[in-house]
């Protein structure tokens, strides 16, 4: 089995669209499989049938071939943790699965946690603003794994999953934005203000219930049942990109106001990474 | 200021008791005082969207008058409770949607865009998904057209939605597609 990489993801190291404010896109579906009760009340065997299906479905299609698999719990804490900050499990997979398993394509682009809160969580994750493209990446490999799987579907609700929080697409797609200028200037928390009432979360850089910091946020959508995944993918856009245009505006302003002030914390940041105490 | 309990961790929680007219104070560090149960404060740093969703749960039970009856409600497949799944706001099963449908529909309206899921389909099952949204939308059509009396176009509409529904039938009983 090959070793969990301790080097930087391709969505940490390479840029993309927009990537000196939108630092990276991530989107995923959660899906569920028919038959099987829900991982949180699901009994040991049944967790275990999902693992062994799923992995048996996925070494009988061809481009699982550049995946790697690991039960969770033959990782190490250090290995969980690094999974955890590449943002390619959750905190939740880490801690307190029952048998839950990780399927990570070599690049690192696309992960697959099982049984996590639901049976599935298909997720792709690209450097810079890039809400179609990770959409389409997550959607090829919803597919591959429909084909072979008979997912939990209801005509009217769509895909069911653990919490209703989620149903219908299963699609969460958010956006980790750099908005340092935006908190300088103390308009952020306008802006926040407005994104929640667009139906949009804000969350800090390690999700639900972490604070903003290193003036990182996450912006993704809540509503997940009445809107199709492009039309959920499309709204997140042209908000994005709006947030961007202001944090370009605001970064302009400082530059154009207050260089001097802006400057010092610079090179005050600067002195204080060259000379460690 | 140090922990009373342990000395050693800076005192991060202050809790202030007014009991009998009397007051005390204690400081302890988070450690400390998760383990002091007595407590009852909860000191969970995690704000969780599942417990935010279960009080809302809860709050619309509250407000219900057929409260009692709604607790009751038992996925027949897994065993699930509506009074269980209000408490930790996780389903258990796929089949908790039919069974709780009654008391889930209010809370997805308030939470999301609508009722009803207009995105992908798996495509295995996408012609019979296709067929019901068309009988959906042709029972809305139908029930116009009695309303205004135009009954000869309501039953070239009737025909129509008996004709899909058998076709449907026909399909999942030869196995082809299911849901």
């Amino acid at each position: 089995m090959k070793q969990v990489q301790f080097t930087m993801s391709r969505w940490m190291q390479d840029s993309g669209p927009d990537s000196e404010i939108a630092i990276s896109t991530r989107v995923r579906a959660a899906r569920n499989i028919r038959g099987f009760t829900f991982p949180c009340l699901a009994a040991d065997h049944e967790t275990e049938a999902v693992i062994s299906t799923v992995s048996s479905v996925a070494a009988g299609i061809e481009e699982f071939a550049q995946f790697n698999y690991w039960p969770i719990d033959t990782l190490t804490e250090m290995e969980k943790n690094a999974l955890v900050e590449k943002h390619l499990i959750s905190p939740l997979l880490a801690a307190e699965s029952k048998h839950g398993a990780l399927l990570l394509r070599n690049d690192e682009a696309i992960s697959i946690m099982i049984n996590e809160e639901d049976h599935l969580r298909i997720q792709a994750i690209l450097p810079g603003l890039q809400l179609e493209e990770a959409w389409c990446e997550a959607s090829r490999y919803d597919d591959l794994l429909e084909n072979e799987l008979d997912f939990a579907f209801d005509v009217h609700y769509g895909y069911l999953t653990a919490c209703p929080t989620n149903i219908g697409t299963g699609l969460r797609a958010s956006v980790m934005l750099h908005l340092p200028a935006l908190i300088i200037t103390r308009q952020i928390s306008r802006l926040l203000g407005a994104l929640s009432q667009v139906g949009l979360a804000v969350r800090g850089l390690y999700g639900e219930g972490t604070e903003i910091i290193g003036n990182l946020v996450q912006v993704s959508n809540q509503v997940t049942l009445g809107q199709s995944e492009e039309e959920i993918i499309s709204n997140l856009f042209s908000i994005i990109r709006q947030v961007i245009e202001q944090e370009q505006s605001a970064r302009q302003m400082l530059l154009d106001k207050q260089r001097a002030s802006l400057a010092d914390k610079a090179w005050r940041a600067m002195g204080l990474l060259k000379m460690p105490s | 200021m140090l922990c009373e309990e342990c000395r050693q961790k800076e005192a991060t929680i202050h809790i202030v008791k007014q009991m009998d007219g009397n007051q005390t104070e204690i400081n302890l560090c988070e450690q400390c005082a998760r383990k002091k149960k007595e407590l009852e404060v909860s000191f969970e740093p995690q704000f969780s969207l599942h417990k935010l969703f279960a009080s809302m749960l809860n709050q619309s039970l509250r407000d219900s008058r057929r409260a009692q009856q709604a607790v009751d409600t038992q996925c027949p497949s897994c065993g699930l409770t509506f009074s269980q799944f209000s408490q930790i706001g996780r389903l258990g099963c796929s089949d908790c949607f039919k069974a709780f449908e009654e008391q889930l529909k209010p809370l997805l309206r308030r939470i999301h865009a609508g009722c009803a899921h207009t995105g992908k389909v798996p495509l295995k099952i996408l012609g019979r998904v296709q067929a019901v949204r068309e009988i959906d939308q042709l029972k809305e059509e139908l029930q116009a057209k009695i309303i205004n009396e135009e009954f000869e176009e309501a039953a070239v509409l009737r025909d129509r939605i008996r004709a899909l529904e058998e076709d449907i039938l026909q399909k999942e009983a030869n196995g082809g597609e299911k849901n």
